[in-house]
């Protein structure tokens, strides 16, 4: 039976884990030809959140990182293209993630893809003109890269935790 | 304690290959409808035409087109070059004015009052920086 203090704190830390792992991110910037490319680190504790519990818990997990980090590192406006992003990455993978036949791998390059299309989606709101075919492919295939990195972690994360029984008997 | 019913996780099944090529796919075919300018950052060239002082569109440089101002004008862009091909106003001093492509330069048909102007680029159309 999963006790409601241990599942609030788990969820705290998983927060706490993503913002920081979003700072981390924004020390190793990517994107000097392509504005807009991540490392897509915190998608790692997204991914595992996801795994863990469901897309309601990686879902807030995911907007808090957004907002706190938007808010601590004076990001406004790109807090709107990243809640665009990980809407549509969260979508996937929940969609990827539930049908129970895809691997990490899979599931995490498709984020990957996502989250650049959807950031490229909230760009097209606000941005009157731009190569928009052109990014959408650049941002797929780094997304997937940088996904298949992510997806890999968090599998190897997974699979340690569920190997040490203590630790798995704590998480759920 | 109850054992936590322990969820399926792989890292690479047979089903995640299809899904790989379909974001590749996607990937190229959008690769391939773009207009393939490489290294055009945010700070895009465009062509900004106005016409008696209203926006009457923005164009970028990379595509190559012919466009039509009302039916007074008429203005080529082509190979990030635009240039007044057609007017009819009397002087023509328009489309005896050659073609533009830097930031900041312009070509005017007074009579008509269309201003085709380049915006964008690296320095935003300013001619000096002083430090």
């Amino acid at each position: 039976m999963r006790s409601s203090s241990r599942y609030a704190a788990t969820l705290a830390l998983l927060t706490a884990l993503a913002i920081i792992t979003g700072y981390v991110e924004m020390l190793i910037p990517l994107d000097f030809m392509i504005p807009g490319v991540k490392l897509g680190l915190c998608n790692t504790v997204v991914l595992f959140a996801l795994y863990l519990y469901s897309w309601r818990e990686a879902l807030l997990i995911s907007v808090c990182r957004i907002l706190v980090t938007g808010f601590l590192f004076g990001n406004l406006f790109g807090m709107a293209y990243s809640l665009g992003g990980a809407a549509s990455a969260l979508l996937i993978m929940t969609l990827l993630m539930s049908s129970g036949r895809s691997g990490f791998i899979a599931i995490s390059v498709s984020g990957g893809a996502a989250f650049g299309l959807g950031q490229l989606a909230v760009a097209r709101i606000f941005l009157s003109y731009f190569p928009f075919a052109h990014y959408a492919a650049l941002l797929i295939l780094t997304g997937m890269i940088t996904g298949a990195v992510t997806g890999a972690l968090a599998y190897t994360v997974i699979k340690r935790i569920r190997s040490d029984d203590a630790l798995s008997g704590t998480l759920s | 304690m109850k054992k936590p019913e322990v969820k399926k996780a792989f890292l690479f099944s047979r089903w995640d290959i299809p899904v790989i090529l379909f974001w590749l796919v996607c990937a190229g075919c959008l690769f391939l409808t773009s207009e393939g300018s490489f290294g055009q950052t945010s700070a895009e060239k465009k062509l900004e035409i106005t016409v008696k002082n209203e926006v009457f569109g923005v164009y970028s440089l990379d595509e190559d087109r012919t466009i039509e101002i009302g039916d007074k004008n008429t203005c080529r862009i082509e190979g990030g070059c635009v240039s007044m091909i057609y007017a009819d106003c009397p002087d023509k001093a328009c489309e005896r004015s050659g073609s533009i492509q830097n930031p900041g330069e312009s070509i005017v048909c007074l009579p008509n009052g269309v201003i085709l102007k380049i915006t964008g680029g690296d320095k935003g159309g300013l001619d000096a920086i002083v430090e």
